[in-house]
C-alpha cells in the first residue's frame, strides 16, 4: 500500500479545510477583527502546512487501489475534523478539548448537535467556519476536493466510489466528473436560493448565508441560541421547511427536474415514496397535536410540519419542543429519525430507498409464497435490484440498528435516563441533530458527560460514513 | 525538486511551526505579564495614595479640632491651608496615575467642595463653631472620605475584571503553543514516513542490490519512488552495469576471434 500517495490526497482535503479557514478569518477581519480571527489565521496556517506537507514529496498524483481509496476517505474525514477543531478550540469560552472535537465532527457530519450553551456570544467569524464545517461535509469533503481539482485520472474514480453509496450512485447517468459537477451546481444554487429568499423574508445577511449553508447540508447549526424560532417568522420556517425537503432528494434527480429530463421528482420511485411518506408523517403529527389540545389547528400545522420536516430530512432545527408532544408524536418524529430522507442528498440516516426495499422484497417474498416456482424479482425505478445489493441492505440495517442499541446501553451505562440515551444515539446515528429528554429540540448536548460526547461523535462518524467506511479500517489486514 | 530542496523545505516547515509556537507563547505570557504588572502596580498605587489622602484628611480633622479647643493665635486659614495643600499633592498623583479612572471626577468635585467648606470658614464664637463643624464641615468631610475609599476599591475592582482578560490570555499561551506543537510533532512524523520511503528505503534497496549482484551475480532490479537524485542513481549504476556488460562481451568475442 503507498501510503505516500494516502497522504497526499489527505493533504488536498486538508488544503481545501484550510481555505475555508481563510474565508471565515475574512469573515472575522469585516467583523472589526472579532475574537476569531487570530485562532482561524491561526488554524489555517497550521492546517495549510500539515495539508501542503506532503506535496514536497509527493508531486505528482498517482493511481490508487480500493484499499488506499477507503483509507484516504476514512483517514481525511478524521484529519478534517481533528483540525476543524483547531479554531474552537484556539478560541475557547466553552470549548474545552472534548467539546471542540465533538462540534467539528458534529459539523462535518452535518447532525448538528451543539455542546454550546450561548451560541449568541461566540464572534461572527468562528460561527460562519460552523456552518462551513456543515457546508464542506454536506456534500462530502472528498467530492468537494474532486469537484475542484482537475483530472486527477483513475483515482477520481476510485474516490467517489467510496465517498458516494451506490445507492447514491442510482439516478446519475453520467461520468463520474459530470455527477460531481452536478452535485456541486445544484448545492451552490440551492444555498444561493435559500440565502436570498430568508434575506427577503427578513433574516440579516449573515443570519441566511448560515441558515442556508445549514439547510441545504442538513446540518443544523444556527447562529441563534434558539435557532430558527428565534426569528418566530412564519415566511422564514416555510422557506426553510421547502429547502429542508428539496436538500432530502436525490441530487441527480433534482437536477433532471430542473433540467426538464426523464428522471425528475415525480417519475422517480424513491422521490415519490420520501415527499408521500413526508406528507403522511407531517399529517399524521398535525391530527395528533390538534386532537390532543397540545396546539390550535394553526400551529399543529406549523410546528407539526417544521419538526417532521426537519427531523426526515436529518437537518435538526426546531421551532418547538417536541419532548412535550404526545407519544404518537413523537413516535412518528422517531420513524422519521430513523428512516430519513433520500440517498445522493446531503441527508443522513437508513434512507427511503433502502426501506423502499425492505418493502419491496418483502412483497417479493409474499408472491413467492404464494407462487412457489414463480420468477419474481425485485424492482426500483424499474431497475432489478440484484440479491447483493438486498443483502447489503438487509445488513446495513441490521447494523444501524444495534449500533443505535450498542450506543443507548453505552450512555445508559454513564448513569444517562433511557430517553436521553436513546434520543441521543438514534440522532447522532442518523445525523439528525435533536433528541429528546435532556437533549431535546430546543436544549443541546451540553449536558451529557465527556464520556458521552466521545461515544456519539464515533456514532455520528460511522452514520455519516455509513458503517462499513468507517470499519473498514478495521479489517485492512484481510484486504490482500 | 531534488533532494536537497525537499529536505530544506521539510525542516525549513518545521523550524517554522515551532518558531510559531515559541513566538505565539512568547507574545501572550509577556501580554499576561504586564496584565499582572498593570494590576498589581495600579492596586499598591492607589491604595498608597488613598491611604495618603485619608491620612490627610484624618489630620485636617483632628488639627480643626484642636484649633476649636485651643484657639491658637495662628488663624484658622494658616492651619487648613497647610493641609489642603497635602491633599491637592495627593490628588494630584492620582490623576497621574489614574488618568482613566472616572471615580476620580467625583474624588476631585468633593475635594472641591471639601476646599470651598474650609475656605468660607468663617464663624467667631463657639456656639457657630460647633454648627460650622457638624453641620457644614463634618457632612463634606464624610463625603471626601467615601469618595476616597470607593476609588481604592475601585482598583481591586479591576482585578475581577482583568481576571478574564488573564483567563483568555492563559487560554491563548497554552493551546495555541501547544497547537502549534502538536502540528509540529505530526509534521516530524510525516517527515520521517517520506524520507524512510524516498531517501532511506531506497538507498538500502540499492546497496542490497549492488552487494547481491557482485557476490551472487543476481541481476540487479531495484523499484526506486520518485523522481530525483536517488532515482537518478539507480538509472547510472544500471546504465553503468550494461556498458560494462556489453564491454565484457565485446571483450569476449574479441579474445574467441
Amino acid at each position: 500500500m503507498k501510503g505516500h500517495v494516502v497522504l497526499r490526497y489527505v493533504g488536498m482535503v486538508m488544503l481545501l479545510n484550510a481555505f475555508f479557514m481563510l474565508v471565515a478569518a475574512g469573515v472575522s477581519w469585516f467583523n472589526d477583527v472579532d475574537t476569531g480571527f487570530y485562532p482561524l489565521i491561526l488554524s489555517f496556517v497550521l492546517t495549510a502546512i500539515m495539508g501542503g506537507f506532503p506535496f514536497i514529496f509527493v508531486t505528482e498524483p498517482a493511481p490508487i487501489t480500493n484499499k488506499e481509496s477507503y483509507l484516504i476517505v476514512v483517514s481525511a474525514w478524521i484529519m478534517v475534523c481533528l483540525t476543524g477543531m483547531l479554531p474552537l478550540l484556539l478560541w475557547g469560552g466553552e470549548y474545552d478539548i472534548v467539546n471542540a472535537w465533538y462540534e467539528s465532527v458534529s459539523g462535518y457530519t452535518t447532525t448538528g448537535s451543539t455542546v454550546v450553551n450561548d451560541v449568541e456570544s461566540m464572534p461572527k467569524g468562528i460561527l460562519f467556519w460552523r456552518s462551513c464545517t456543515h457546508m464542506i461535509g454536506g456534500a462530502g469533503i472528498i467530492l468537494f476536493v474532486l469537484a475542484i481539482v482537475p483530472t486527477m485520472g483513475k483515482a477520481k474514480v476510485s474516490l467517489s466510489n467510496v465517498e458516494l453509496s451506490p445507492l447514491a450512485k442510482e439516478n446519475y447517468r453520467f461520468r463520474i466528473r459530470k455527477t460531481m459537477h452536478i452535485i456541486m451546481v445544484v448545492y451552490i444554487s440551492l444555498i444561493v436560493a435559500e440565502t436570498v429568499l430568508l434575506k427577503i423574508a427578513g433574516m440579516g445577511w449573515f443570519d441566511a448565508v448560515n441558515h442556508a449553508f445549514s439547510t441545504i447540508a442538513t446540518g443544523g447549526f444556527s447562529t441563534r441560541n434558539l435557532g430558527v424560532a428565534y426569528f418566530n417568522n412564519v415566511w422564514i420556517e416555510m422557506i426553510i421547511v421547502a429547502f429542508m425537503i428539496i436538500s432530502g432528494i436525490h441530487f441527480g434527480v433534482l437536477f433532471s427536474s430542473i433540467t426538464t429530463k426523464r428522471n425528475n421528482i415525480f417519475r422517480s420511485e424513491v422521490s415519490r415514496f420520501y415527499l408521500i411518506m413526508v406528507l403522511i408523517g407531517s399529517l399524521a403529527i398535525i391530527a395528533n397535536l390538534w386532537n390532543t389540545g397540545t396546539y390550535n389547528f394553526i400551529d399543529s400545522v406549523r410546528y407539526g410540519v417544521f419538526q417532521f420536516a426537519s427531523v426526515v430530512s436529518t437537518t435538526g432545527f426546531a421551532t418547538a419542543n417536541s419532548d412535550l408532544w404526545p407519544a404518537l408524536s413523537v413516535s412518528v418524529l422517531i420513524f422519521g429519525m430513523l428512516i430519513c430522507a433520500c440517498a445522493g442528498s446531503t441527508t443522513g440516516g437508513i434512507k427511503s430507498d433502502r426501506l423502499l426495499i425492505v418493502l419491496k422484497t418483502f412483497k417479493k417474498n409474499l408472491l413467492q409464497m404464494q407462487h412457489p416456482y414463480a420468477i419474481v424479482r425485485t424492482k426500483l425505478n424499474g431497475v432489478t435490484i440484484e440479491d447483493t445489493i438486498i443483502n447489503s441492505v438487509f445488513v446495513y440495517i441490521a447494523m444501524y440498528l444495534s449500533i443505535c442499541m450498542v450506543s443507548t446501553w453505552l450512555l445508559s451505562a454513564m448513569g444517562i435516563d433511557l430517553m436521553t440515551s436513546f434520543g441521543a444515539s438514534i440522532s447522532c446515528m442518523g445525523n439528525v441533530g435533536i433528541g429528546f429528554g435532556q437533549v431535546n429540540s430546543l436544549s443541546n448536548f451540553s449536558v451529557l458527560p465527556d464520556g458521552a460526547k466521545l461515544i456519539l461523535s464515533i456514532v455520528m462518524l460511522m452514520g455519516r460514513l455509513e458503517i462499513f467506511g468507517l470499519l473498514q479500517i478495521f479489517f485492512m489486514r484481510s484486504w490482500r | 525538486m531534488g533532494i536537497r530542496t525537499k529536505i530544506r523545505l521539510g525542516f525549513f516547515s518545521l523550524g517554522l511551526l515551532l518558531t510559531l509556537a515559541a513566538v505565539i507563547s512568547y507574545s501572550e505570557l509577556a501580554r499576561l505579564n504586564d496584565i499582572t504588572y498593570r494590576i498589581i502596580n495600579e492596586g499598591a498605587t492607589s491604595v498608597k495614595l488613598s491611604n495618603d489622602i485619608l491620612d490627610a484628611l484624618s489630620r485636617e480633622d483632628a488639627n480643626i479640632v484642636n484649633y476649636f479647643q485651643n484657639q491658637d493665635s495662628i488663624g484658622f486659614n494658616t492651619v487648613s491651608n497647610e493641609y489642603l495643600v497635602a491633599l491637592d499633592s495627593v490628588l494630584f498623583s492620582m490623576k497621574d496615575s489614574f488618568p482613566e479612572n472616572k471615580l476620580l471626577d467625583t474624588l476631585i468635585e468633593r475635594k472641591s467642595a471639601y476646599n470651598k467648606t474650609i475656605t468660607s470658614f468663617s464663624a467667631t464664637n463657639s456656639e457657630d463653631k460647633i454648627r460650622w463643624y457638624f453641620g457644614v464641615y463634618k457632612p463634606s468631610y464624610n463625603k471626601l472620605v467615601v469618595s476616597v475609599k470607593n476609588f481604592m476599591r475601585s482598583t481591586q475592582d479591576l482585578v475581577t475584571e482583568e481576571s478574564t482578560n488573564i483567563q483568555s490570555s492563559v487560554h491563548r499561551a497554552i493551546m495555541q503553543g501547544t497547537a502549534s506543537i502538536g502540528t509540529t510533532m505530526v509534521l516530524i512524523l510525516m517527515f520521517y514516513f517520506l524520507i524512510d520511503i524516498y531517501y532511506i528505503s531506497p538507498t538500502i534497496k540499492i546497496t542490497k542490490g549492488l552487494k547481491n549482484y557482485l557476490t551472487s551475480r543476481i541481476p540487479f532490479k531495484v523499484e526506486v519512488t520518485g523522481k530525483d537524485e536517488v532515482s537518478m542513481l539507480k538509472e547510472y549504476i544500471e546504465q553503468l552495469m550494461a556498458r560494462l556488460k556489453a564491454k565484457k562481451s565485446s571483450d569476449e568475442s574479441i579474445r574467441k576471434n
